[in-house]
């Protein structure tokens, strides 16, 4: 009697085909997981890109808002004109940028393995954090003490006393810089607890800050703010560097009532976030700053926020390069303290090139095309008033290198970037350009 | 009866295992088709991210272009010193669209990765300028349009009556009349970005 049942031989031709799909449906899944990490990867890269390329743009394009210290339109009435250190030493002239090329290339690189990365260093003169001009009330008769003028609405906006707790209760309405405050343990203790502190102000006009100085007459004068000379509670005073040339042809008067724009030099670079000697301790004491953690025990590859104790960092140097943007000093290009903020991580390239007006002043307009690299530097750095566009190419990589994926050193730097030499993967990477027309600087340099 | 049955052998015939493969090959096959449309998804996002981007480039190239516009008027000398807003001169309302006489490395064509590029063989995305006076010889609304082949364009669907094949596309590159007779936006498989913005003299001293 035959019994009901599987034999051998169909039991083996079953096996082989279901053998045959689940292979098949496993080969699908994990083709499209890893389509998947791929697509988290570029859109991670493409998210942090956006907001690194806000962030320069709109910097960028403020630079000389408020004025543009060598500007060819602008009568300075000045013996010297004004002028900004540079980094092989000595001083350039004070204008809307700075421009290194490939300065830090060694710490986006240290292997050499990239050769078409670049990694740039920008420096621009912008108003960041007043859209006011405020008004003096006189200058000291030597010429190095400038006061300004109370009671203004800019005044106000400018020195406004923070609310720690909105909304106001009834009754209390804000206070300005009059009456209880103390303002000078507020500007003193700017690295503690300026925070909410009359806070536009302390910030607009710290030390090593510029002020471009515009009298009724139409004459513009940049100094640096070098101290702060004996604020009393509502009286803002600052001392400046060089003096005014007070009650000379060129500047008749006190200087009553002409107006004053804070100016901030803004650095951005690219550093190794673990490297001492590039960023300073306050770098990590910034509570809340996000980052990837690539530490191997809990390795993470979100965006988290976090404080500097979760920031171990074994491999030396990191593979984490961020593009950071900070505020130097005019006087000393020192990094003022509490400035540096992270703008992106795991940056690949950090590419910048110009557009100039050759003839910039009365001549018929002559733009050049692109420059960039060390020849760009020259006419840059030597005429920062001829810049009309700035181009700035960013690319930031994934977080993680993919081995099955070698490193073709011929390739573009738009696509892949090699991490470390000695693992032979290459990461992805998303690269960005934008080209910023500088409206400012063209209106008062023509 | 129940003789017969029990002698009948069992298992699956032919045509029982026929029928089940083809559901399964039914089935798998709606599996493909979402991974395909998945991806095809992806695919038209890039393209239209990279296509703003190009776009939001030209708008600034023509706002840094308006920078060289040195005098009010309306004639050739002057725009001269212009590269882009040229077209202009002698306009009395509008140029209608053309493609821009841009000199490397700045380029009205673009690759797959959003570069300018010049190279027919590497074109994928082309962009188009429009100038219209606002007011004569003073102020000028310029628009931009850039267009390409869709990647992501999934096959089997309607297609424009005037389309080449996407190779030929590359060839006709940027030719602004050539892209007017495609209606763009119409055309299932090309997409098209606009924006448009306002440039001004800027005297000089």
């Amino acid at each position: 009697m035959k019994r009901s049942g599987f034999t051998l031989i169909e039991m083996m031709v079953a096996m082989v085909i279901s053998l045959t799909a689940i292979t098949s449906v496993y080969s699908l899944g994990s083709a499209m997981s890893q389509q998947f990490f791929e697509e988290q990867r570029v859109a991670s890269a493409q998210g942090s890109s956006r907001v690194a390329v806000m962030e320069l743009r709109r910097d960028i394009s403020r630079a000389a808002l408020f004025g543009s210290p060598n500007g060819d339109l602008e009568p300075t009435c000045d013996p010297t004109p004004p002028t900004l250190p540079t980094l092989s030493g000595g001083n350039g002239p004070m204008g809307a940028f700075q421009y290194y090329a490939d300065q830090d290339k060694a710490v986006l690189d240290p292997d050499n393995v990239n050769p078409t990365a670049h990694a740039d260093r920008l420096r621009i003169l912008t108003s960041l954090y007043l859209t006011d001009q405020l008004l003096v009330h006189s200058a000291s008769i030597a010429g190095d003490v400038v006061v300004l003028q109370s009671g203004n609405q800019a005044y106000r906006r400018t020195f406004s006393w923070g609310q720690t707790a909105g909304p106001f209760p009834t009754g209390t309405a804000p206070t300005y810089l009059d009456g209880n405050l103390d303002w000078n343990s507020a500007w003193a203790g700017e690295t503690a607890s300026w925070n909410g502190i009359a806070q536009n102000g302390a910030r607009a006009f710290q030390t090593g800050s510029v002020l471009h100085i515009e009298t009724p007459e139409g004459r513009h004068f940049f100094r640096s703010v070098f101290a702060k000379a004996g604020n009393t509670q509502d009286e803002v005073r600052m001392e400046i560097t060089p003096d005014l040339p007070i009650g000379t042809a060129c500047l008749p008067g006190a200087a009553e009532g002409a107006t004053i724009a804070p100016l901030q030099w803004v650095e951005y670079a690219l550093v190794d976030p673990f490297d001492a000697s590039e960023v300073g301790p306050d770098f990590m004491d910034f509570n809340g700053m996000f980052f990837i953690d690539l530490d191997p025990a809990h390795p993470s590859f979100n965006l988290k926020n976090t404080t500097a104790s979760d920031l171990i960092e074994s491999r030396t140097p990191s593979p984490n390069m961020v593009l950071v943007r900070r505020i130097l000093d005019s006087t000393d290009q020192s990094v003022r303290l509490n400035s540096t903020q992270v703008i992106a991580e795991f940056v690949s390239n950090f590419e910048v090139s110009f557009i100039l007006d050759t003839t910039s002043g009365t001549g018929a307009p002559s733009l050049t095309s692109e420059i960039t690299g060390s020849s760009a530097e020259g006419p840059v750095n030597g005429s920062p008033q001829q810049v009309r566009s700035v181009i700035i190419k960013l690319g930031v990589r994934s977080p993680v290198e993919d081995p099955s994926i070698a490193y073709d050193a011929t390739m573009d730097a738009g696509t892949r970037f090699e991490v470390d030499k000695d693992q032979k993967g290459s990461a992805r990477v998303r690269q960005m350009r934008i080209e910023i027309p500088v409206m400012n600087v063209a209106r008062r340099n023509l | 009866m129940s003789r017969l049955n029990r002698r009948r052998p069992s298992g699956f015939t032919l045509v029982e295992v026929m029928i089940a493969i083809g559901i399964m090959a039914v089935g798998s096959l709606g599996i493909l088709s979402m991974h395909h449309a998945v991806s095809s998804a992806n695919r038209s996002t890039q393209e239209m991210s990279t296509a703003i981007a190009i776009t939001e480039r030209w708008i600034e190239r023509v706002e840094r272009d308006s920078l060289a516009w040195s005098a009010q008027g309306l004639n050739t000398s002057q725009l001269t010193g212009t590269d882009y807003l040229s077209p202009l001169a002698g306009t009395v309302s509008s140029t209608g669209w053309f493609t821009p006489n841009a000199q490397s490395p700045e380029s009205f064509a673009f690759d797959y990765f959003g570069n300018d590029t010049s190279a027919a063989a590497e074109i994928k995305y082309c962009t188009n300028l429009r100038l219209n006076w606002l007011r004569q010889g003073i102020s000028a609304r310029v628009d931009v349009r850039t267009f390409w082949y869709r990647g992501g364009h999934v096959a089997g669907n309607a297609t424009h009556p005037d389309w080449v094949a996407g190779s030929a596309f590359r060839g006709a590159a940027c030719d602004a009349a050539t892209a007017d007779g495609w209606n763009l936006g119409a055309a299932p498989n090309v997409d098209v970005v606009v924006a448009s913005t306002v440039v001004t003299w800027l005297r000089r001293n």
